[in-house]
């Protein structure tokens, strides 16, 4: 459901940030769903952080989501397992194209350097000013696991 | 304009909730199955809703109980009005629908709470804001393809539509 008069304040960087480009999202385990025969993440998972805290705490314009571009990371001789090394083997790194990320849930992606991790940036509804319900499952349905969480 | 709605409360710390919250639990059943106390099934139907709201209830104290950064993105742990409110909310699901999977609960980065039932082809979500005020319903029918979200005031239809098809 867009809101048809939304303009979003953030930029989506199609050129630092190609289509071809993966993208990593860290899962904390409490949204890590145990019950079934594999780990699933939940959609909660890819909610934004709320307006609030991204204005006030990291100076971005809006509610956002942090990721990580896989190949600025790699490129810095770094592995995605070394951005798990600060949370703990309970936490869980997905993994999700950035074309359909853009063209299937409506979401665009800004680059936002920071010292840690290499490669971050910040992914917003380019509709709306938070992501909806359906976006959250659409980019859950698009993840994949890049390296699957260890059970308590 | 839906025919459901959660009754309002005045509670305002986490153990006056709990306690409450049991209270009015076990007042609602002795009030629902009283005259039927000494049949065996309904025995077994009360010892069923009661671990059901149990569960619910254990989780979303859990919920509670998490600490501000607990998704390492900054979020605000889970406001206490909505634990009220979705604390009621599922009494008030317990009495539409008895047969229901025991659904998942987890913390919002706004300081609400998301209580969600998830199987391979149905997907349906209670999510509350920090007031508890505002709560969105999100149904997926992946069998069908079909996806609604809106205010819970306009959603009794789909909410009873998702409670057939994960009762089912």
């Amino acid at each position: 459901m867009p809101d048809e008069e939304y303009s979003s304040p953030f930029h989506d960087d199609v050129e630092l940030i190609p289509h071809e480009s993966t993208l990593l999202r860290v899962i904390p385990p409490t949204f890590i769903d145990w019950s079934g025969s594999t780990p699933r993440f939940t959609d909660g998972a890819f909610q934004d952080q709320s307006e609030k805290n991204a204005r006030v705490k990291f100076d971005l314009p809006g509610a956002c989501m942090s990721a990580i571009v896989k190949d600025v990371l790699t490129g810095q001789g770094l592995d995605p397992s070394n951005v798990l090394e600060r949370f703990g083997p309970t936490y869980g790194l997905a993994r999700f194209p950035a074309e359909i990320l853009r063209k299937r849930c409506s979401q665009g992606v800004q680059w936002d350097p920071r010292d840690w991790p290499p490669g971050h940036a910040v992914v917003f509804a380019k509709t709306r000013r938070k992501k909806s319900e359906a976006m959250k499952t659409c980019i859950n349905e698009i993840s994949e696991w890049e390296l699957e969480p260890q059970q308590t | 304009m839906s025919d459901l709605t959660i009754d309002d409360g005045a509670l305002t710390s986490r153990d006056e909730w709990v306690t409450a919250g049991l209270a009015a639990s076990y007042i609602a059943h002795a009030a629902q199955y009283g005259y039927l106390v000494g049949s065996s099934v309904t025995h077994q139907a009360r010892r069923d809703r009661n671990q059901w709201l149990e569960s619910v209830r254990d989780q979303i104290l859990d919920a509670l109980s998490l600490e501000e950064n607990w998704d390492t993105y900054g979020s605000p742990p889970p406001d206490v009005r909505a634990a009220e409110r979705a604390g009621r909310l599922m009494e008030l699901v317990c009495n539409m629908a008895h047969v229901l999977p025991v659904p998942r609960t987890e913390g919002t980065s706004e300081g609400g709470l998301s209580i969600e039932w998830y199987q391979p082809d149905v997907q349906f979500r209670f999510v509350l804001s920090d007031s508890g005020r505002e709560v969105v319903v999100f149904f997926k029918d992946r069998t069908t393809g079909e996806v609604w979200e809106g205010p819970f005031e306009s959603a009794s239809q789909v909410i009873r539509k998702a409670f057939s098809l994960l009762s089912s």
